[in-house]
């Protein structure tokens, strides 16, 4: 009696937390703590499977990369850097709103490729709305573009968006293997929706001819409000990408990497600890660990396992219809809901996956990282990161970046969002299929 | 010393409905940077500052930029917020909620108040309503006297 409650529990509260979050009704990592709380409470889960073991419970790898990043991005902005990029951009649009959208673009896409989303276009943003009030533009059609260019920006790497962040902790694949299989793609889809960004909005933005001149009267150079910082946030920056490249042959996991940068920054910048552990989204990073538990919860239940056999049987008689269902059901399961806890749960499913495929469970680490797994990881990862563009909550750049508008004056709205976003996710998870099927499953 | 005793009973309060140039108009005639706003009953609503009335007039993202000294020197798009920024409701611009103190109030209490809501005024009421107001400078009157001479302390 007690053993097949047990599951039904977990359901109940890992269901219950769900649809408390997509209702918006508490703050999600609220939710996501109650669940983790309750979880643990009622023994679901044990303390130590919680927080103490690897592959089951919290990532630790996930919250300290993140954190790490985190710091990092929270000094960097200090210089000003990102005001200059967005000028700098803006200006090479040469007064016409289409060019500068669509610079725009890849600055935020290049910007969100390493850096957090949410980060990057809340920097770009506001300098993005006074670029379009001095043109005298509605800021719409240039925020609706730099949200939909971060998320595809961010599926490029392994620290990109923090659905790959799962996806590398729960396989095991390194920030170079993100990069060989996910970058190529991203190019592509970000080169296509370049092209339909210039077609959707072509003719529907006119500046008025005195307001051409006024954004190059912009001085981009003042923008820069501290050089000597901007120079040594530059330089760990750049040392930080180069522990992500060699993270693998250094035996180093990359959150030791955040870590380790962040760690450097905070030295030679002398930045105040106190004021820059502000800037860390804590929020974000307990709605991680409190999520992880839930997720535990699920898989020492045995939920996640009787949901994986049915995965891979699939996975057994079709590899190619496995990854194409995880690929377009990922991307409209996080158009809808958030990503994040859809990745977490179904990346302990895809480990069951691959330890049904695996011959014995010294096996277990080299399928993760096998041929046979590629399809499926890759799939979950563009499905997740690109589904979110569907639609104006379907990522946390979204949202946050509707917020903004809204407090500005200018929203976001849920219909004009779509009709843009969903047809380009459309596309960008189509493109992803064809280089699916083309790259692993012929 | 309790705020009934610093506290200024002839206070200059605002109706809900004052438009944002009525309270320009009545803080220039005044001197006071913060009006308390007030219903019907003398309920205090909240303060109209100087601050407030200006944020009104900046877009929310000017504050999020924070540094916008790349602007041109004759930049005025701006300039366009502020001819309807009159017309404005002053109970869309003030700041809700202040914190308000009762007579019996210490002087202690209000400078601590002061510093950690980052206030310039307290509205001092009874059974609810407005009966005083305590600026910044009685409070910085009150604990500096004590420390210089009788002749330059009075008011």
């Amino acid at each position: 009696m007690i053993t097949t409650l047990r599951p039904i529990l977990a359901a109940a509260i890992f269901v219950g937390a769900y649809a408390l979050i997509a209702t918006e009704k508490l703050h999600r990592t609220v939710i996501a703590l109650v669940g983790a709380a309750l979880m643990l409470l009622l023994g679901l889960v044990s303390q130590r499977d919680a927080f103490c073991t690897s592959r089951f419970g919290v990532d630790w790898n996930t919250i300290f990369l993140l954190f790490g990043m985190m710091v990092i991005v929270g000094i960097t902005k200090r210089t000003g850097a990102f005001q200059w990029l967005a000028i700098k951009s803006a200006k090479a649009g040469r007064a016409e709103p289409i060019r500068m959208i669509l610079m725009l673009s890849v600055v935020t896409a290049v910007a969100s490729a390493f850096l957090d989303n949410v980060t990057t276009v809340l920097l770009i943003a506001p300098v993005t709305m006074l670029i379009a009030e001095t043109l005298s533009v509605s800021p719409v059609p240039f925020l609706i573009c730099e949200i939909l260019a971060s998320n595809i920006g961010g599926t490029a790497t392994l620290i990109g968006d923090p659905p790959n962040i799962m996806i590398a902790g729960a396989s095991g694949l390194g920030f170079n293997s993100f990069l060989l299989h996910l970058a190529p793609v991203v190019v592509v889809i970000f080169l296509a929706y370049l092209g339909t960004v210039r077609w959707l909005f072509r003719g529907s933005l006119a500046v008025p001819i005195d307001a051409r001149g006024r954004i190059q009267e912009f001085d981009e150079r003042r923008a820069i409000t501290d050089p000597r910082l901007l120079r040594t946030s530059l330089v760990v920056l750049a040392l930080t990408l180069v522990g992500f490249f060699l993270h693998e042959p250094l035996h180093l996991m990359p959150a030791t990497i955040a870590l380790s940068g962040a760690a450097l920054l905070l030295v030679v910048s002398r930045a105040n600890i106190e004021e820059i552990l502000h800037e860390v989204e804590w929020p974000t990073l307990l709605f991680f660990v409190g999520l992880f538990v839930m997720v535990a919860g699920l898989i020492n239940t045995g939920i996640i396992g009787a949901i994986s056999r049915g995965l891979l049987s699939l996975a057994d008689r079709s590899l190619g219809l496995t990854a194409m269902t995880l690929l377009w059901g990922s991307a409209a399961a996080s158009a809808v809901v958030d990503n994040i806890p859809f990745v977490a749960t179904v990346n302990p499913m895809l480990i069951e996956v691959a330890r049904g495929l695996a011959a014995s469970p010294a096996q277990l680490d080299a399928v993760l990282r096998g041929p046979q797994m590629m399809p499926l990881w890759w799939s979950l990862a563009l499905g997740a990161c690109l589904g979110g563009n569907g639609t104006l909550i379907g990522a946390s750049a979204n949202v946050v970046v509707a917020g903004l508008a809204e407090r500005n004056g200018c929203p976001i709205r849920f219909g004009e969002f779509l009709k843009y976003g969903l047809p380009l996710m459309v596309e960008s998870v189509a493109i992803s299929a064809v280089y699916v099927y083309l790259r692993y499953l012929v | 010393m309790s705020a009934g005793r610093i506290m200024n009973r002839e206070v200059v309060s605002v109706p809900r409905g004052a438009t944002v140039s009525e309270v320009v108009r009545l803080m220039h005639a005044t001197g006071h940077g913060g009006l308390p706003v007030v219903d019907q009953d003398g309920r205090v609503l909240g303060i109209a500052t100087k601050l407030a009335i200006l944020r009104l007039c900046l877009p929310r993202y000017a504050e999020q930029i924070g540094d916008v000294s790349f602007l041109p020197a004759d930049f005025e798009p701006f300039a366009g917020r502020f001819e309807h920024a009159g017309e404005v409701q002053i109970e869309q611009v003030m700041e809700p909620c202040p914190p308000c103190v009762s007579e019996e109030t210490s002087l202690g209490e209000i400078a601590v108040l002061m510093v950690t809501k980052r206030v310039r005024q307290i509205p001092v009421v009874r059974d609810g309503k407005l009966v005083g107001i305590v600026g910044l400078q009685d409070v910085i009157d009150e604990i500096v006297r004590p420390h210089i001479g009788e002749s330059d302390a009075g008011r």
